[in-house]
């Protein structure tokens, strides 16, 4: 119990170490940006070609800075941004200013964790299950089939695949909307219900199908395969254990372990969104929110979502530190 | 669960009924081939409508912005607010003064009962309205509703338009319900021009309701949702994601009450589809009738596959060849060496024009308005500008036959060597230090690709001409900050825009007393030459003239002989804009020039007048649709003083002050003929690629169900 307490508390202490040291290195490359948010603001109107008194502009350009908050010494700006990100009170976003940087998150957080959440999740499921069976297949047709699909959809950016679908079952074949969020919610129904499914479903296959049957299934393929060669489980098959018996105990737990790990890892990802995804359906997650805080030079916005995404991950990997002596005797032991 | 698989996977060739796996496998890939054989090509079955809303009521037009972060914030005074003209709310709903009619520079009075009445000090500015104009809640709109409007700009630092009304306006007041006064600060006769939409339209310019926001706290934290509205549309639902919104008709709308006009649209909505390759699939489709600009590749998909697109001309050539920005290369004149006038001027006859126009041409011939000075080359601009003084820009290089500065690299070479450049054993140009000169040409990526490709293309010819050159391309949001802050040596971008005839609110920012030097941008208006003071005195001169005074004109071609002597930018053409729209749902949009009444202006606020003259094409179902009402043709209505009569025993008092004392409005109250046009719902079969691809999946769908029958037979 002692030795599980002081594992803990090391954990714990490196979470924290992890966050700070996070945090400011993404304050830093945020704040090294050549793109400045004033002068965005200031192109809107010039870019336009709308008529505009020169002399105002000037005054706007001076205006905007202290609106917007852009003042004070490098050391204030930090100050203020550690205080933000441990409060989560990231003050009001500039490109849809006044609107608080919490606001703009929770209206896109939504989209992404409907999104995300269950495509990664689905495609944990799927591509393990996958995998596995292709392992015990292994010389069949359908294993063979299968590696090549994998093989083939591995390094295919799922954009282009996203694309393909698209073309397909949004402009081919009309299964799906072209946009989307492509619903008209007057109150919830299931037909509603049914239309947000129906606007998630592409741009989830893009992502499921690519992870499923790329990495998901090749590594989990892989370990059972290495698993199945081990001494223990040739022993266990020689002894007559029912294969049912033998995956449970003696395959399955040595491929979770890993793969529960990744899962981990890829759920705290969720948070930063999928960008070139929401670009290419217009999903309004915070992909997409974080690309034009990005490009505006919002950075109250966008560190308020690498804000998450590092929570995410790191909590994530707190969760998965705590769990792993419980799962592994072998941790547990260490 | 995996145990029981496992055990599934092992015993499956014990499963029963493997006749019944074969028939399930045939059910399921008939299933496939039906639903596919059974594709409707309706046209609504892919847009964000309430139930039961025909396609044929749905006027759908691009919200170029793309997704917004908080689209239930319609406050568009908040600075730096994007979307002002994509969500539609400068199209549909806001309620402007004046407008421009781009086609002819002419002054559209719309809330304003007429133009602007100057004192003769020009220090005043007297502004009529119109009668029985009602906001989109019914409540009068009047003289307080503009008063409140700009003194709550006035007194609210940080909020659009607050820099220009308090630099200009003293005091402003009403004088009547429908009379509103405008005291300036400084004598200027074409204030107005900030309270008329002449390019886009500024959302300070957008009248806001004085009954609402007298209530505010703090205008800037507002949200205006739901906003309200003088146009013929109030708003009906948002996206919540932020990526459309819907307009619905306003049956109560004052325009339809005062005037006839009526919208045929029932319902309006903008949206945003993604990249602009699924905006052209969508066009394709019909799910799309107007979209701001298509790069040359999307339109050609379009143009392939929608036979009923128009554009400019309603027939190809489809571009806009009069976009008001002319793109070009632009200088750094307060870098060295692209201060010194021969370097520019080289450089310039370096470029081979030819090419760069022929790379522009679009695939339906669109041609780009050649534009060698800053002022677009339209017929009024040819006849005000170009014609005057063509005989003095032929001596300054420019080649008559092609409308662009003539190609010769011996003269540029001579230009160089004046100036102690010189050419290395290489044949590459050395600066007079004798270091290698590297051209750095600082271009946008991801957005405006024309002017990108610009940069490639000039690029090439430098290099020809034997100068190093290398093209940066980089992003917005980087993007914005270089060039306004003069962080680069050449950039291809514009430095200015143009659109009146009146070129003073477009040349103004030429004078030295407008430079920034937090701001300097190309550097032009701080750059010392001998005829700098020549400059900045016609600028003076400009502005204190009204406009419509022919003598601005021959200001505005003196400073353009200036500017081409100096020449600080190279513009070439405004890029032929694709902006498209599709006849298949909605008829009667502008078209050069058998129907010119507006420019295709879908993203700006003019599009209104596009908006109440669209017809029904009647090829789909409709059910609230109507034909449109009277066309948007508002007659001045600006009071008169009644003329006294003099009485034979009371003496006639004199008039000392005038005011409104007798005005005839002519209303006719004509009910509208709404012509419903009832088609039955009609589901197109296309047949040959349906069966083509049923008969594709019908054959993977079999072949899958016998891989798995082998499979389980196996196990």
């Amino acid at each position: 119990m002692t030795s599980f307490l002081r594992y803990l508390v090391i954990r714990v202490f490196y979470f924290f170490l992890t966050i700070f040291t996070a945090f400011s290195i993404t304050y830093l490359l945020l704040r090294l940006m050549p793109v400045n948010a004033v002068e965005n603001a200031i192109a809107q109107i010039t870019a336009q070609g709308q008529v505009y008194d020169p002399q105002a502009l000037i005054t706007l350009r001076r205006q905007l800075y202290e609106l917007f908050g852009l003042t004070g010494s490098p050391t204030d700006q930090y100050l203020r941004f550690l205080r933000s990100v441990f409060s989560l009170d990231f003050g009001p976003s500039i490109m849809a200013f006044p609107t608080p940087v919490m606001e703009l998150i929770h209206r896109a957080l939504p989209w992404t964790i409907g999104l995300l959440l269950f495509s990664v999740i689905i495609s944990w499921v799927v591509g393990n299950i996958l995998g596995i069976l292709s392992a015990i297949r292994e010389g069949s047709w359908v294993s063979r089939i299968l590696q090549g699909v994998a093989v083939t959809l591995h390094p295919l950016p799922y954009y282009v695949f996203a694309l393909a679908l698209i073309f397909l079952f949004a402009y081919l074949i009309p299964l799906f909307p072209l946009t989307g969020s492509s619903v008209y919610i007057e109150r919830i129904s299931i037909d509603v219900i049914i239309g947000i499914i129906r606007n998630a479903t592409l741009p989830a296959l893009s992502i499921i199908i690519v992870s499923a049957l790329g990495w998901w299934f090749l590594s989990s393929r892989t370990l059972t395969i290495r698993i199945l060669g081990e001494d223990y489980v040739e022993y266990a098959i020689l002894r007559g254990i029912p294969w049912r018996r033998i995956y449970r105990d003696y395959i399955s737990r040595n491929i979770m372990m890993p793969q529960i790990t990744a899962l981990g890892l890829a759920l705290g990802t969720v948070f930063s969104g999928a960008v070139i995804t929401e670009a290419l359906f217009a999903y309004p997650g915070l992909g997409i929110l974080l690309f034009r805080a990005v490009s505006t030079g919002d950075f109250s916005t966008a560190l308020g979502i690498v804000s998450l995404s590092i929570y995410g991950v790191a909590i994530g990997t707190l969760i998965l530190d705590i769990i792993y002596p419980l799962i592994d005797p072998r941790v547990r032991h260490r | 669960m995996l145990g029981n698989m496992v055990d599934w996977v092992k015993l499956g060739s014990d499963v029963k009924g493997t006749m019944l796996s074969k028939i399930l496998i045939l059910i399921l890939a008939a299933s496939i081939f039906a639903s596919i054989a059974y594709r409707p090509i309706t046209v609504e079955a892919q847009l964000p409508l309430p139930q039961g809303i025909p396609r044929g009521d749905v006027l759908v037009i691009e919200n170029h912005y793309g997704t917004h972060a908080d689209p239930e914030n319609f406050n568009y005074l908040v600075p730096g607010r994007p979307g002002f003209g994509a969500s539609g709310f400068s199209q549909v709903c806001a309620g402007f003064l004046w407008y421009i009619n781009t086609t002819n520079s002419e002054l559209i009075s719309w809330l304003a009962a007429g133009p602007p009445e100057y004192s003769s000090d020009l220090k005043n500015m007297k502004v009529y309205l119109r009668k029985g104009i009602t906001w989109s809640d019914g409540t009068q709109f009047t003289a307080d509703d503009v008063v409140h409007h700009i003194q709550m700009i006035m007194r609210t630092k940080g909020m659009a338009g607050n820099p220009i009304f308090t630099r200009w306006v003293d005091r402003v007041y009403k004088l009547d319900d429908y009379t509103v006064v405008f005291e300036l600060k400084e004598p200027n006769p074409r204030f107005h021009y900030f309270l008329t939409v002449i390019i886009y339209g500024s959302s300070y310019q957008a009248i806001t309701p004085k009954h609402i926001w007298e209530k505010v706290d703090d205008p800037l934290k507002f949200k205006f949702y739901p906003p309200l509205c003088l146009g013929p549309y109030i708003l009906k639902a948002v996206d919540p994601g932020g990526n459309w919104f819907l307009w619905e008709r306003n049956e109560n709308w004052w325009g339809t009450r005062l005037y006839g006009m009526r919208p045929a649209p029932k319902y309006v909505l903008f949206i945003h589809h993604g990249p602009e390759d699924k905006k052209a699939l969508a066009m394709s489709r019909h799910e799309l009738d107007a979209i701001r600009t298509f790069l040359p590749e999307n339109f050609e998909i379009v143009w392939k596959n929608n036979p009923y697109i128009g554009g400019w001309r309603a027939k190809s050539p489809f571009a806009w060849p009069f976009d008001p920005c002319v793109k070009g290369i632009a200088f750094n004149v307060l870098r060295y060496p692209y201060n010194v006038t021969e370097v520019r001027l080289a450089l310039t006859h370096a470029i081979n024009f030819k090419p760069i126009y022929e790379a522009f041409k679009g695939l339906d011939g669109s041609l780009p308005t050649v534009s060698p000075l800053p002022v677009v080359r339209t017929t009024l601009a040819d006849e005000l500008y170009y014609k005057p003084i063509l005989q003095d820009l032929v001596k300054l290089g420019l080649d008559p036959d092609i409308m662009w500065w003539k190609y010769d690299p011996k003269m540029a070479e001579s230009l160089l060597t004046r100036v102690g450049f010189t050419k290395g054993p290489d044949g590459k140009w050395r600066l007079p230090t004798g270091e290698k000169w590297v051209i750095r040409i600082t271009a946008p990526s991801g957005f405006e690709m024309e002017s990108q490709r610009i940069g490639f293309l000039v690029a090439d010819q430098w290099r020809a001409f034997g100068i190093d050159v290398v093209v940066e391309t980089v992003e917005s949001g980087v993007f914005s900050p270089r060039w306004s802050r003069g962080e680069f040596e050449v950039g291809t971008f514009w430095p200015g825009c143009s659109l009146l005839a009146d070129l003073t609110p477009h040349i103004q920012w030429w004078h030295s007393k407008y430079f920034d030097p937090a701001a300097p941008s190309v550097g032009w208006a701080n750059y010392s030459f001998p005829r700098k003071t020549e400059v900045n005195s016609i600028v003076d001169e400009m502005e204190k003239t009204p406009p419509g005074d022919p003598r601005l004109y021959e200001h505005a071609r003196k400073a353009l002989l200036i500017w081409a002597e100096q020449r600080p930018w190279a513009g070439f053409f405004p890029t032929p804009f694709y902006t498209i729209n599709d006849n298949y749902v909605w008829t009667n949009w502008p078209s050069y020039p058998g129907n010119y009444y507006m420019d295709p202006v879908y993203w700006w606020a003019q599009m209104l007048f596009i908006i109440l003259q669209l017809k029904p094409a009647g090829n789909v179902p409709t059910k609230e649709a109507s034909m449109p009402g009277k066309p948007p043709v508002l007659p001045p209505e600006i009071p008169r003083p009644l003329t006294p009569t003099p009485s034979p025993t009371t003496p006639m008092q004199p008039i000392s002050t005038v005011t409104v004392t007798a005005m005839r409005t002519i209303v006719t109250s004509t009910p509208i003929p709404v012509t419903v046009i009832t088609t039955a719902q009609v589901r197109e079969l296309d047949v040959t690629t349906t069966v083509l691809i049923g008969v594709a999946l019908l054959i993977v769908g079999i072949g899958i169900g016998y891989i798995l029958f082998r499979f389980l037979r196996r196990s």
